[in-house]
C-alpha cells in the first residue's frame, strides 16, 4: 500500500518529518544510553567545571587585589537586598489583611462562596459524618 | 471516491497557494507579535518565602466545595502550564467546577537557598503552607494534588503524615521507581557522574543544564516542533499554544544545590524510595502509610516519567480507595492543553467531587 495517502507534498512532506522525528529520537535515544556515551558526557561535564572553578578563583584573587567587588560579594549584597524586600512584602501583606475591616466601611468585600457544593451524582447522598480534627502536623529534622 | 482513487488525488493546488501565503502572513506576525499572556486567573499570593509562593486563586462560584485543594507544582518549572489561558487552564476548570484551589509555585531558589534538602519542601513548605490553607478556608481537610516531582514531594508528606490533614492526594506522573527513568538514570550513573563536584562548584544547578537534559530527551522534537509550526502557521490555536508551551518549556527554574544532590543520590541512585528505604527527618518513609484516597494519572506517551516509573505508586500503598489511570498525552500535554481539556480534567473533577464534600 501506499504509504502517503495523496500526491500532497504538503502530507508528504508531514509524513516525513514526522518518520525522521522518531527514527531520530529512537536511534539518538539508544546512542545517549551507551557506555562511552556517559563517560564522555561527564567527562566534558568534569573539565567545564574545573575550567569554570579556575577561572571564577582566578578571576576573585584579581577583584579582590583591585578593590572591586567580586561575585560573592555581589550575591551577599543582593542576599540583603532580598531579605528586605521579603520584609516588606510581609509588612504590606500584614497591613492588607489588617486592614480589611475598615476598608469594608467604603467598599464591601466580595462574599465568600458557601462552601456547601454536592457533586451532580451525590445530590442525593447523605452528609458524610465530621471527621476527628487533624493539623499540618511539622515534624522535628 | 475509491480508495485507490484518493491515494492518487492530486492537491488542490489554488488551495496550497492559499495556504502558503496565509503561512507567510501569519509567519509574520508571529515574528513581530508579543507572546500571549499567560497565568491569568485571578489570584492572591498569601505567603512567600524564598523559593516558596503560596497562592490563592479567587473563587469564581457562589458555592464550592468543602474541601480545598493544594496542588503542588514540581520543583523544575512554573506553575502557570496549569494555568496556561481562559479556557485551557486547568486551575481555571476546578474553580469553575466549585474547588477552592490553592497552589504552591517555585521561585527560582537564591543561592543561599543552595542548602535546601527534600527535608525542608516535605516536613517545612508543605506542612507550612497546609497550615496556612487550613487557616484561610476554615476547613481542616484539604487535598493534596501533586504534579511531576511535586507529586514525589506530596507522596512523601503523605507518607509521612498518616494521620492527616490530608483528605485525598492526586498525583500526576510521579516517579517511584526511579531506576526505570531510562535516560536520566543512564545519564546518571554512578560511575561517572560526580553529583558532589557538580553542586560543590555551582551551588544551585543552573536552569540552562536542566533545560539541555530534558531537551536530549527527544533530539529531534524542537526542530520537527518547528516544522510542524510553520505547516501549521494559519492556524491561530495551534500558534498560540505553541507559543504557550514552548515559552513555559524554556522557562526552567534552577534547582537547589542539596536537594537536586539528594534526589541524584538517595532517589536515582538508590531508588530508595521504592526500597522503603528513604529517611526523612529521622522518619523512614513507607508508601504502604498512605492510607488516604489516591489518583495517579500517569501518561501514555511520558518520555519524562514513563508507565513503569510511576505504576509502583498505586501498587504499594496502602490505601483502600486508589485509582491508577493511564490516559493518552505525553507528561506535560497529560495536565494541559487541548489533550487535558478532554481526558484528565474531567476524570480529576469526577474522582475529587465525590470526595471534596
Amino acid at each position: 500500500m501506499n504509504k502517503f495517502s495523496s500526491l500532497d507534498p504538503m502530507a508528504m512532506w508531514r509524513e516525513l518529518t514526522a518518520q525522521w522525528e522518531k527514527s531520530t529520537n529512537e536511534f539518538a535515544n539508544e546512542t545517549m544510553a551507551s557506555d562511552p556515551f556517559r563517560q564522555g558526557m561527564h567527562g566534558g561535564m568534569n573539565a567545564s567545571l574545573t575550567a569554570q572553578k579556575a577561572l571564577g578563583d582566578l578571576m576573585a584573587r584579581y577583584l579582590t587585589m583591585l578593590n572591586l567587588p567580586t561575585r560573592a560579594d555581589i550575591q551577599a549584597l543582593g542576599e540583603q537586598l532580598q531579605s528586605i524586600d521579603d520584609h516588606l512584602a510581609n509588612i504590606s501583606r500584614a497591613m492588607e489583611s489588617g486592614r480589611g475591616p475598615a476598608a469594608s466601611a467604603t467598599a464591601p468585600a466580595p462574599p465568600q462562596p458557601r462552601r456547601t457544593r454536592k457533586p451532580p451524582q451525590a445530590e442525593a447522598a447523605a452528609p458524610a459524618p465530621a471527621a476527628p480534627k487533624r493539623t499540618a502536623g511539622k515534624r522535628a529534622r | 471516491m475509491s480508495a485507490t482513487a484518493d491515494a492518487f488525488a492530486l492537491p488542490d493546488i489554488g488551495a496550497e497557494i492559499e495556504r502558503a501565503i496565509q503561512r507567510n502572513l501569519k509567519g509574520l506576525d508571529f515574528l513581530t507579535s508579543a507572546a500571549p499572556a499567560m497565568g491569568q486567573t485571578g489570584r492572591d499570593e498569601i505567603h512567600r518565602r524564598g523559593t516558596l509562593s503560596l497562592y490563592h486563586y479567587r473563587p469564581l462560584v457562589d458555592e464550592i466545595y468543602r474541601v480545598p485543594l493544594l496542588i503542588v507544582m514540581a520543583t523544575t518549572n512554573r506553575g502557570y502550564i496549569l494555568d496556561l489561558a481562559p479556557g485551557q487552564s486547568m486551575v481555571e476548570h476546578l474553580l469553575l467546577k466549585g474547588y477552592d484551589v490553592y497552589m504552591m509555585d517555585w521561585n527560582a531558589p537564591r543561592p543561599q537557598e543552595k542548602q535546601l534538602r527534600i527535608e525542608d519542601y516535605v516536613l517545612d513548605f508543605i506542612p507550612d503552607s497546609l497550615r496556612r490553607v487550613q487557616a484561610r478556608s476554615g476547613e481542616e481537610d484539604v487535598t493534596l494534588v501533586g504534579y511531576c516531582m511535586g507529586g514525589v514531594l506530596s507522596t512523601l508528606y503523605a507518607a509521612l503524615h498518616p494521620d492527616g490533614p490530608i483528605k485525598n492526594l492526586a498525583l500526576f506522573t510521579t516517579p517511584v521507581d526511579f531506576s526505570r527513568m531510562k535516560l536520566f538514570h543512564a545519564w546518571s550513573d554512578r560511575r561517572y557522574f560526580d553529583v558532589d563536584r557538580l553542586i560543590d562548584t555551582v551551588g544551585n544547578v543552573p536552569p540552562e543544564m536542566l533545560f539541555a537534559s530534558f531537551d536530549m530527551l527527544r533530539p529531534a522534537g524542537r526542530s520537527a516542533g518547528v516544522v510542524q509550526l510553520w505547516d501549521n502557521m494559519a492556524n491561530d490555536e495551534f500558534v498560540k499554544s505553541y507559543r504557550m508551551f514552548d515559552r513555559w518549556g524554556a522557562e526552567m527554574l534552577p534547582l537547589a544545590g542539596e536537594y537536586f544532590r539528594q534526589t541524584v543520590k538517595e532517589l536515582m541512585w538508590d531508588n530508595k524510595l521504592l526500597k522503603n528505604e528513604l529517611v526523612l527527618g529521622g522518619h523512614k518513609v513507607l508508601l504502604k502509610n498512605i492510607k488516604v484516597p489516591v489518583l495517579h494519572a500517569l501518561a501514555q506517551h511520558d518520555h519524562i516519567v514513563p508507565y513503569e516509573a510511576g505504576q509502583p505508586l498505586v501498587a504499594n500503598i496502602g490505601s483502600a480507595d486508589k485509582e491508577e489511570v493511564v490516559l493518552k498525552g505525553g507528561h506535560v500535554s497529560l495536565a494541559a492543553g487541548a489533550n487535558a481539556v478532554r481526558r484528565l480534567w474531567p476524570k480529576l473533577d469526577d474522582w475529587l467531587g465525590v470526595r471534596s464534600t
